[in-house]
């Protein structure tokens, strides 16, 4: 769904809201000066495309990830954890995929993943925190804030959201225990951090009183405002979660790994509707600093990335199998990649530039980016050499994935850096008439069921969402691939209340709208 | 603030909290700061329930009715002293810490044996009483990091903490040099396996970045010659020993000297440097004071580290009893940590029982601080960090819980909390308001409105008039659990 260009639509023409005889005690007119207008207007600026970031902890090994497998020096540098070349996968004639890659590799070549080979920043740093922040802020290597990149985009969403009130919605979420500096912005952290949906919403559901005064602005003071507001999140969240997560589902299963079960529930959450726009989930523990006994072809770096490639790789078919495929695209990160040469305890210690992966159905997938690491001319510390920069892949996410405008993102990125092309470009949806898809719903008024009709020229995904009148989700009613034909299907409508409601049918670019009455 | 100050204060610790918190301060106006002086007692900053309660606080895990009324009978003076008094060493967990680690090991014993020595350190935050020591242990746990999830060997755990003890408050330089020959710590830091010729930097780059000097005041080459003389350590048995067929003793320049360097030139050479005892006056100020250093303060913490010689003791006495420690700007502002959290609430509420043990070492890691296991080699950032969406209702719920003598999941605990035993050592437990609010200042770091103490008292009340109010009457005990548990859900409970 392209909310975007409906709302527009709908803010322009008046379409939908002159359509409507009579909004209950609302008049057409008294709903278009109401205060939910600004958030409609809101929403209209939005695109509704979710980035999901997966951080490897620790600093992943490159050259053990996609392997050079036509240089001798590559493999006079490992002597016990090269990958040899029969047992790679084959990506290019001179590089390997490391054989736990399959679901990558898959991914790759059906276009839905793409590479970008020896990213990092001049003069990198090889402390694992440090080179975090760096990563997370988006920043040069001498260069310290206190927010991170995806933070500064989403603050730009909520711009003229009076200091102190949190969005309606959240705009961030991240799978798992800690809190993860790059959604932090200006006004703090921007999202909510949970491991699993069902506790959340039961930790927070069991009750929490707000009670209490005006808070000096004194440091415990500062502190306690501090506390208060992440209560707050989590009362004011918790019900949209639950409800995205009940609403939610997958269509196929996913690794039984930490990553597969934090991506399952990603997938889940979105196709519940849930309105986050940035998605964090990492593997954690600093699994990926291999400083010994790393393994080749099996051990602990090869398990690490069966873990990641298996769960991406199930992500993106449930994405697919969802009707999602084309609304989220995620990419990898990696404080920094390992030493070229192995050490003593057949590991690597820290290194520089990297590959990285960026993944979904809408990503320019096939491609790998730059070229093979030169393994002959190091950086002095034996390390090597910088192709792209990272925030050119920032960028990319930003300007191609959610459109956001150039001067904004150099803003972001505190300067500009050239894109490389990874995202098709945000094209908005075309809004038809109801009559073209034949779309029916019936009856209507309804009360807990309706009956919705459509016929379709050719196979499509389809979605068909329910939006209360300030176009926010009430519901997922419908999702998925659909053949050629006339369709009948009876959805239950859920716990809604009486009163007006959009019913929006999206067909792979285009899509329309008719108006539901519930009655109780 | 010079920028190489400033890189190594972000390489610590609350990093994260720190940069939002400077946020905040830039806006708050500048005024004059209480020094290093000792703290004397005035109408101004009286010694009474909060400037003693905020030593007890910051020194231990919250503290007993019996303790504040312990260190009000006393000077702060007196109180400091006696916190940093040497203790006796406790009983190990088991004689199975002087048994030789098993190869291969045997899994299911080491878990057993590891859950053993995480309820044997928690038993004694719990218990030991009027002592800086088990925090200060906590504080070196998270310093010199090790997890179990990589030194799956209980033994070596138990040799580190053991250490920590041992060398709690004495000479940092000292503690540094053991902790380079400490098994666990070579194997967390693959340092066992760093050798002459095949070098392994893990340990000498997180020496010096993470434990004595921050990023910003050693370069690649530093880690590199420090890596080299810290070769030919071997973990054996339950001890290490230093090989020297393993040695790198070539000559390495580190951090400006240049010679046939090993592990003493390392550690001498890093204690010569300045930003040396300033990384440690800085973590001390954070963990003790507050979240953001004042730097006047650490500048005066590390020159005194300096003039006693690194020694620990007369550092923590000048920082605890200072003017500076106990300016009230300091009082509850900061977010406890699981363990002021979980450890702090059963000494608040008297309780003692190994089950509490037990499950309050699991209380701690759902809250994301599991005893010996940091998520990463720089330990728990902490501050605002311990708080998010999940982990904050999710104190709220195992406080509740607890007074109701249940787990978290439902699970009825093995103990009740005597509520009407706590109530009683209260003197006001026969008016209901003047309960209320005693029992609210013995419980929060933070002093509560008026209209939450209105609301504390109708929950203590239910309906009933204020003057019927008494330890006899029907349901009291009912009624304090309901009053309890509304305190530990405010949000206020969080600070200390």
């Amino acid at each position: 769904m392209q909310r975007r260009h409906f709302l527009k639509q709908t803010l322009k023409a008046g379409v939908v809201l002159s359509a409507l005889p009579a909004l209950g005690r609302f008049s057409a007119q008294a709903l278009a000066h109401a205060p939910a207008l600004g958030h409609l207007r809101k929403l209209t600026e939005q695109s509704d495309r979710v980035f999901v970031l997966i951080q490897l902890q620790g600093g992943n090994d490159g050259l053990n990830t996609l392997v050079p497998i036509e240089n001798p020096l590559y493999y006079a540098a490992r002597p016990t954890i090269a990958i040899p070349k029969e047992q790679t996968l084959p990506l290019t004639p001179t590089l390997g995929w490391h054989p736990a890659l399959v679901g990558f590799k898959e991914l790759y070549d059906r276009g839905e993943l793409a590479i970008v080979q020896g990213v990092i920043y001049p003069n990198p740093d090889r402390s694992h925190f440090r080179g975090t922040d760096i990563w997370v802020t988006a920043t040069d290597a001498d260069v310290f804030l206190g927010t991170g990149w995806l933070g500064r985009y989403l603050e730009t969403l909520v711009a003229d959201l009076p200091p102190g009130e949190i969005p309606s919605e959240p705009l961030a979420v991240q799978i798992g225990a800690a809190s993860s500096l790059v959604v932090q912005g200006e006004r703090g952290l921007l999202g909510l951090s949970f491991r699993d949906p069902r506790d959340f919403y039961r930790l927070v559901s069991q009750g929490a009183e707000g009670v209490g005064g005006e808070v000096p602005n004194t440091l415990a003071g500062q502190e306690l405002r501090f506390v208060r507001s992440i209560a707050q999140a989590a009362q004011r969240y918790a019900e949209l979660v639950r409800r995205a997560s009940e609403q939610g589902t997958n269509r196929i299963a996913y690794p039984d790994t930490d990553l597969g079960q934090k991506l399952r529930i990603v997938a889940r959450l979105i196709s519940g509707g849930l309105g986050a726009k940035v998605y964090v989930v990492g593997i954690e523990r600093n699994s990926f600093d291999t400083h010994a006994y790393q393994g080749g072809v099996t051990g602990i770096h090869a398990s690490l990335l069966r873990e990641l490639s298996d769960a991406v790789k199930a992500f993106l078919d449930d994405l697919r199998a969802l009707g999602l495929a084309d609304r989220v695209a995620g990419m990898t990160f990696s404080e920094f990649g390992r030493r070229v040469q192995e050490n003593a305890s057949k590991g690597t210690d820290h290194g520089t530039a990297a590959p990285l992966f960026v993944f979904g159905g809408q990503v320019l997938g096939g491609r790998l980016h730059g070229q093979d690491p030169d393994l002959a001319n190091l950086d002095p510390r034996g390390d090597l050499l910088m192709q792209y920069d990272y925030r050119q892949v920032y960028a990319a996410a930003l300007l191609q994935w959610f459109g956001a405008p150039q001067t904004q993102v150099q803003r972001i990125l505190l300067r500009e850096f050239a894109p490389l092309p990874l995202f098709a470009v945000q094209t908005w949806v075309e809004e038809a008439p109801p009559e073209v898809f034949r779309f029916e719903i019936s009856p209507n008024p309804a009360s807990s069921m309706a009956t919705l009709s459509f016929a379709l020229p050719d196979q499509a995904s389809v979605e068909l969402l329910l939006l209360d009148l300030q176009g926010r989700l009430v519901g997922n009613l419908l999702q998925g691939e659909y053949p050629a034909g006339d369709h009948r299907v009876s959805v239950r409508l859920g716990p809604i209340s009486s009163g007006f409601y959009l019913c929006r049918l999206r067909v792979g670019r285009r899509a329309t709208t008719r108006v539901l009455q519930v009655l109780r | 603030m010079q920028r190489r100050e400033f890189l190594s204060s972000i390489a610590e610790p609350f990093r994260q909290g720190l940069a939002v918190l400077e946020q905040i301060m830039a806006g708050v106006p500048k005024r004059v700061q209480a020094g290093l002086e000792p703290y004397v007692p005035s109408p101004e900053v009286p010694w009474d329930e909060r400037s003693a309660g905020h030593l007890l606080h910051r020194a231990g895990f919250q503290f007993t009715k019996a303790e504040l009324e312990w260190a009000l009978s006393r000077s702060p003076q007196e109180v400091v002293e006696a916190l940093l008094q040497d203790l006796p060493l406790p009983e190990p967990p088991g004689t199975w810490v002087g048994e030789e680690p098993r190869y291969p090991p045997d899994r299911v014993l080491d878990a057993q044996r590891m859950a053993e020595l995480q309820q044997w350190w928690f038993r004694l935050m719990v218990e030991r009483e009027r002592s800086l020591r088990e925090k200060m242990v906590f504080f070196w746990h998270n310093h010199f990091t090790t997890d179990k999830d990589k030194v799956y060997t209980p033994q070596y755990h138990y040799i580190q903490n053991d250490t920590f003890r041992r060398m709690v408050w004495g000479n940092l330089r000292a503690l540094t040099r053991s902790m380079v020959s400490d098994p666990a710590m070579l194997l967390y830091l693959d340092n066992n396996d760093n050798m002459a010729g095949k070098p392994n930097e893990n340990f000498a780059r997180e020496l010096l970045e993470l434990f004595t000097l921050g990023v910003g005041n050693y370069t690649e080459w530093d880690v590199v010659a420090a890596t080299r003389a810290l070769t030919g350590w071997r973990v054996v048995g339950l001890r290490s020993i230093f090989v020297p067929q393993r040695f790198d003793d070539g000559v390495k320049t580190f951090l400006g000297q240049t010679g046939r360097w090993g592990t003493e030139d390392v550690i001498r050479i890093i204690f010569e440097q300045p930003a040396c005892p300033r990384f440690f006056a800085r973590k001390l100020y954070r963990f003790f004071v507050y979240a953001v250093p004042d730097e006047n303060i650490v500048e005066q913490l590390a020159q005194a580290l300096v003039a006693h010689n690194f020694e620990l003791k007369p550092v923590l006495r000048i920082l605890l009893g200072s003017a500076h420690f106990f300016d009230p700007r300091f009082y509850a502002a900061q977010i406890k940590s699981p363990l002021d959290f979980i450890v702090g609430l059963l000494r608040q509420l008297g309780i003692r029982h190994p089950a509490a043990y037990a499950y309050g070492v699991r209380a701690a890691a759902a809250l994301q601080l599991e005893l010996f296991n940091p998520p990463t080699v720089e330990g728990w950032k902490g501050h605002r960090l311990w708080l998010t969406s999940m982990t904050l209702p999710l104190r709220q719920r195992i406080a509740e819980a607890l007074l109701e003598g249940r787990t978290v999941e439902g699970a009825q605990l093995p103990f009740t909390v005597d509520v009407l035993g706590f109530a009683r050592q209260f003197a006001s437990h026969g008016q209901a308001r003047a309960f209320v609010r005693e029992v609210a200042r013995f419980l929060l770091a933070y002093p509560i409105a008026a209209e939450q103490e209105e609301w504390l008292v109708s929950e203590l009340l239910q309906g009933a008039p204020e003057y019927e109010w008494s330890l006899e009457a029907p349901n009291a005990d009912v009624r304090i659990r309901l009053l309890l548990k509304a305190i530990v859900r405010l949000p206020e409970y969080q600070l200390t």
